[in-house]
């Protein structure tokens, strides 16, 4: 049970026991309660008879005292609940700090031990990579240098045919046979066996 | 026997035996004509002969007669057995001067009995092609430059 529980309990119980004490004391001022003494010889009492006027101011007492212990208790109560109050602040702002704290604390713990697992598994990264660059760099220089040699072929293929595509669509035009002649007859000249062989096999056919 | 230079092709050489053919039957008849009526009697005028055949008559059958003129028919007729013809392919039309060069080149060098038959093609774009019987050789331009293609690109890189 929490302090502010505690005392309205308390508050409570004192009031019910200013009510209880007002009440004997009121109905031990209109009806007192005859004495019994076993010992004691009968006595002949006579009922004390109160005026109207006293009846009254006992009243009007008991109910000023009443007020005043009501007055007190309320006073006391309202002060307590005020410390109270102050105190539930300080306890709430304290738990309050301490939790976000607590928290702010556990995630700064939590991110340091993330952050020192990624640099870790980067380094481990970075170490097998520096293992295997060399040999990456080879293949990869080698890949580009024989990319660049097919490029070059090509290049040099499409070179030829631009060539050859010009020379054979230009040469028939305006076509020298006597500039020629002296080269078909040396070509015919160079060539002179193989007709030969032919023209006696064909011959020799016949 | 040697054949004159403007018997280029086989059809030539039918073309010249056609008229020396021709020729032989006048010259009998007109041996006849002559023996039978006498020298004083016209005589029908001779075919007319190309310029190869007149050589040929007057190289080869002399003293002429009936008889030389026979042999020669004969010769020929053994050179038309025996003539193998080579076909030539040119880049342009050849004109009859380079024509009788080359085939007197061929005639000198390869065999009396062969003949050539020209052609042109442009697209050659210069050299020559011959088809002997069945085999044909392609020493043209064209080909030179197609089985060299591949060394254009190295001789521009050196240019």
């Amino acid at each position: 049970m929490n302090t502010l529980g505690f005392l309205q309990l308390f508050l409570a119980i004192d009031l019910f026991a200013a009510g209880v004490i007002t009440a004997f004391v009121i109905q031990h001022l209109r009806h007192p309660a005859p004495h019994e003494s076993p010992a004691a010889p009968a006595v002949d009492i006579k009922p004390i008879s109160l005026s109207p006027e006293a009846q009254a101011a006992l009243t009007q007492q008991s109910q000023a005292a009443y007020a005043a212990a009501l007055n007190k208790s309320a006073t006391q109560l309202e002060t307590d609940l005020g410390i109270t109050a102050g105190l539930l602040n300080k306890l709430v702002n304290r738990l309050g700090a301490e939790i976000v704290g607590n928290e702010l604390e556990r995630y700064r713990v939590e991110l340091a031990k993330q952050r020192d697992e990624a640099t870790r598994s980067m380094q481990a990264a970075a170490a097998e990579v520096a293992q295997y660059k060399p040999e990456i760099e080879a293949k990869i220089t080698a890949e580009l240098q024989a990319e660049k040699e097919q490029l070059l072929q090509q290049i040099d293929r499409k070179l030829n045919d631009a060539v050859v595509s010009l020379l054979v669509n230009t040469l028939p035009y305006n076509i020298d046979l006597g500039a020629q002649q002296p080269y078909i007859l040396a070509v015919l000249e160079q060539h002179k066996d193989e007709l030969k062989q032919v023209i006696e096999a064909d011959h020799a056919a016949a | 026997m040697q054949l004159p230079e403007t018997i280029i092709m086989v059809d030539d050489l039918r073309r010249t035996m056609r008229e020396l053919g021709a020729y032989m039957q006048w010259y009998a008849s007109a041996v006849i004509h002559t023996k039978v009526i006498g020298e004083n009697t016209t005589i029908s005028e001779p075919p007319s002969l190309s310029p190869a055949t007149i050589h040929l008559v007057q190289t080869d059958a002399s003293p002429l007669s009936a008889a030389t003129l026979e042999a020669l028919y004969a010769k020929l007729q053994t050179m038309l057995d025996s003539a193998q013809e080579l076909t030539i392919t040119v880049a342009a039309p050849p004109t009859l001067a380079q024509q009788r060069q080359i085939a007197s080149w061929c005639r000198h060098e390869l065999g009396a009995s062969v003949f050539v038959r020209f052609r042109f093609d442009a697209a050659l774009c210069g050299g020559l092609t011959v088809q002997a019987g069945s085999h044909i050789y392609d020493w043209s331009v064209r080909r030179a430059i197609l089985d060299n293609r591949s060394r254009f690109a190295e001789v521009l890189r050196r240019v």
